[in-house]
């Protein structure tokens, strides 16, 4: 099994960079990203086509590095929808493939990698979150496309409804639960108290201080 | 001002209506017009008021993504609590007075997080220690030659300003000149409610201003600042100009709220000693120093604030003192006891000064309490310094982190008001970056112009 290439974020990164850089890591439990990221090298950027959210990924032979903005030194941007990323039906826009064709292919390898299941990734993050504050004492996590729900702790008055989608990003730490709450994305039956800490436990895991 | 005396003083200054005002964490006025028999009604615990009023951010969404024990579980009512002290005439508005609150919980007890409480609460601390605290701020600010509505209608762009030079000019009477109206009209009307202006001038920005007060105990310097922001705003407003607060509206122009503040043991000024440095300003010093660092988020609380903290632009960018230096952090006042003072460069423009000057105390708390010993004086420029000078926190996100690993600040401040005010600062670093703003531009963004332009 070839070694995990380790992922570095510039300082004082931005959300961005974070979220991807945990979407990276999570990818990289995969052999096969594995392979594939050893044999790439480059710089590319993923840039929003909606705000001026943008991230360069450099890999080379010791890391990959992840900072704010589009490098200079890219071959290859992706221009994407970042609400949308890990919708298949999302076409990004890309600037570089034909010149280098084999770079991007390879990004696109890289991007069509799925998020975990969000039943596993809801395990995680609730085991993440025990002992931080106002967090309540049992969560129901409810898909509505796929007709099944997950208990987590000790009883289910407080409960999150959303599709497999919206829940595999949330638990991951690539959504705050209170801004798709506001957005109605994801509805919830909690008290303030609780979407307050449910929210938090998000926002630490995108910044990297806790471990979903 | 006792509660019996309240309708007597009521009654003796026409005062029919009463205008209630809090601070909140942003440093925002908050209040109701409440008629008198209202008002005398609800002098105890307060009037109700929905607890987001402590718990919004700039955009007006509660804050949803971290809790405090003063907060309801759906949404209830937290109370502010007239403070009599500070009920005071209009003078141009017949029947109308204005008096300063305190948030406090429903049953009349003391919300930690109120930033007018913890300052009041530092004041205390340092009273403990058998000292009395003076203070007084330098307000600076932008006027331009224009409504608001003409300002939101430009986009904040291609501002028309007043002044008469668009050389980067300081004390320049001619510019001065152009603000006279608008000043005139906040003087006076500072001086009617009792407020003691001491100066104003032109600063180096174009239409920048400022505003010096007389020095006073911690929370009536604060208060006086929350006051005069709001009149300020009012003049302008009716005036047909707009003035803000925000820390840096112009490229290579930046506002700040210096903070002035001296020690009494008595009647005596405790930062002064003939044969030296007193080893009280010693302590006092290092404590302010040490937790600067921690401090800035405070100080410098918006996205904005931190575009002004660029080498050779007047803010300092170091943890550093000095004797009559203007490009330390800290420029000590020590060689008079009349003047004996600390200046504090950093605060800027959009801070709550109710939590500047707290944070600001609970530092000189941790000198005393810790007998710590400050660095070296700064006797260079503190501008341009070699590396090993380490560099205050340059953005709102990394001054998050830093106050977040801090322990002094707790120690004195609290834990639960540290937590909250880290994660309402990383709150603003998250909406900044997922709302529209551009992390790459050094320039201020249209995403600040339209948060703090007319907030601040």
């Amino acid at each position: 099994m070839s070694s995990q290439p380790e992922v570095v974020l510039e300082a004082d990164a931005s959300p961005i960079v974070r979220i991807i850089a945990n979407n990276l890591k999570l990818a990289l439990h995969e052999e096969r990203i594995v392979r594939l990221m050893r044999s790439m090298r480059g710089s590319f950027a993923l840039a929003s086509t909606k705000d001026p959210q943008a991230v360069t990924i450099t890999i080379t032979s010791d890391n990959i590095h992840l900072s704010t903005g589009v490098s200079p030194r890219t071959k290859v941007v992706v221009r994407i929808d970042f609400d949308k990323m890990a919708d298949p039906r999302h076409k990004p826009k890309i600037e570089g493939m034909f010149r280098h064709p084999y770079f991007t292919y390879q990004i696109g390898k890289l991007l069509s990698v799925p998020l975990p299941d969000w039943n596993d990734s809801a395990k995680r993050f609730w085991a993440a979150a025990n002992g931080l504050p106002d967090m309540p004492a049992g969560l129901k996590v409810t898909c509505s496309d796929e007709d099944r729900s997950l208990n987590l702790g000790e009883g289910d008055d407080s409960e999150i409804v959303a599709d497999a989608h919206r829940l595999a990003e949330l638990f991951v730490g690539n959504s705050i639960l209170a801004n798709e709450v506001q957005r109605q994305r994801i509805r919830v039956k909690l008290s303030m108290r609780h979407l307050a800490g449910l929210s938090n436990a998000g926002i630490k895991l995108l910044l990297g201080e806790s471990h979903g | 001002m006792d509660e019996p005396s309240i309708e007597e003083w009521l009654d003796r200054h026409h005062v029919e209506i009463v205008r209630t005002h809090a601070t909140n964490l942003d440093g925002l006025a908050i209040g109701k017009y409440i008629n008198r028999p209202k008002f005398l009604k609800s002098l105890e615990p307060g009037h109700g008021i929905a607890d987001v009023a402590l718990a919004m951010d700039l955009s007006g969404l509660p804050h949803m993504t971290f809790w405090h024990e003063f907060r309801h579980a759906q949404f209830g009512d937290i109370m502010m609590k007239p403070d009599l002290d500070t009920i005071i005439s209009d003078g141009t508005d017949p029947d109308l007075g204005h008096c300063i609150c305190d948030f406090v919980r429903v049953d009349g007890s003391e919300i930690s997080l109120c930033p007018r409480t913890l300052l009041r609460n530092m004041t205390s601390q340092v009273s403990n220690l058998g000292y009395t605290v003076k203070a007084s701020f330098e307000l600076e600010f932008f006027v331009f030659d224009m409504t608001y509505s003409e300002a939101r209608r430009r986009a904040y762009e291609d501002f028309d300003h007043i002044g008469a030079s668009e050389l980067q000019t300081i004390y320049l009477l001619r510019n001065a000149y152009h603000a006279k109206p608008l000043m005139d009209e906040v003087t006076k009307r500072l001086s009617w409610q009792g407020f003691k202006w001491e100066s104003w001038s032109d600063e180096n920005g174009l239409g920048q201003v400022e505003l010096n007060f007389a020095p006073a105990s911690p929370v009536t310097a604060a208060d006086t600042i929350a006051r005069a922001r709001q009149i300020i705003y009012e003049v302008a407003v009716d005036m047909d100009k707009c003035v803000t607060f925000m820390a840096h509206p112009m490229r290579g122009y930046s506002s700040g709220l210096h903070v002035h503040h001296s020690l009494l043991r008595g009647d005596e000024p405790a930062f002064f000693d003939r044969s030296g440095t007193p080893e009280l300003l010693a302590n006092w010093i290092a404590g302010i120093i040490e937790t600067m660092p921690a401090a800035t988020s405070f100080l410098c609380p918006t996205i904005n604030s931190y575009r002004r903290m660029r080498e050779f632009t007047s803010p300092p960018v170091t943890a550093t003192w000095g004797e009559e230096n203007r490009s330390a952090a800290l420029r000590l006042f020590t060689q008079s006891p009349a003047a004996a003072r600390i200046e504090h460069r950093l605060p800027a423009s959009d801070a709550n000064p109710y939590l500047a000057l707290a944070v600001i105390l609970a530092g000189g708390i941790v000198g005393l309490k810790h007998n710590l010993s400050p660095p070296e004086e700064l006797t260079y420029v503190g501008w341009a310094l070699p590396r090993e000078y380490e560099r205050l926190p340059n953005t709102i996100g990394k001054a998050a982190d830093v106050l977040a690993a801090d322990g002094y600040l707790k120690e004195i401040l609290g834990q639960d008001v540290i937590d909250y005010w880290v994660n309402s600062r990383r709150m603003e670093w998250l909406s900044f970056h997922t709302e529209g703003g551009d992390p790459a531009t050094r320039r201020t963004t249209p995403w600040e112009y339209k948060r703090y332009f007319e907030l601040m």
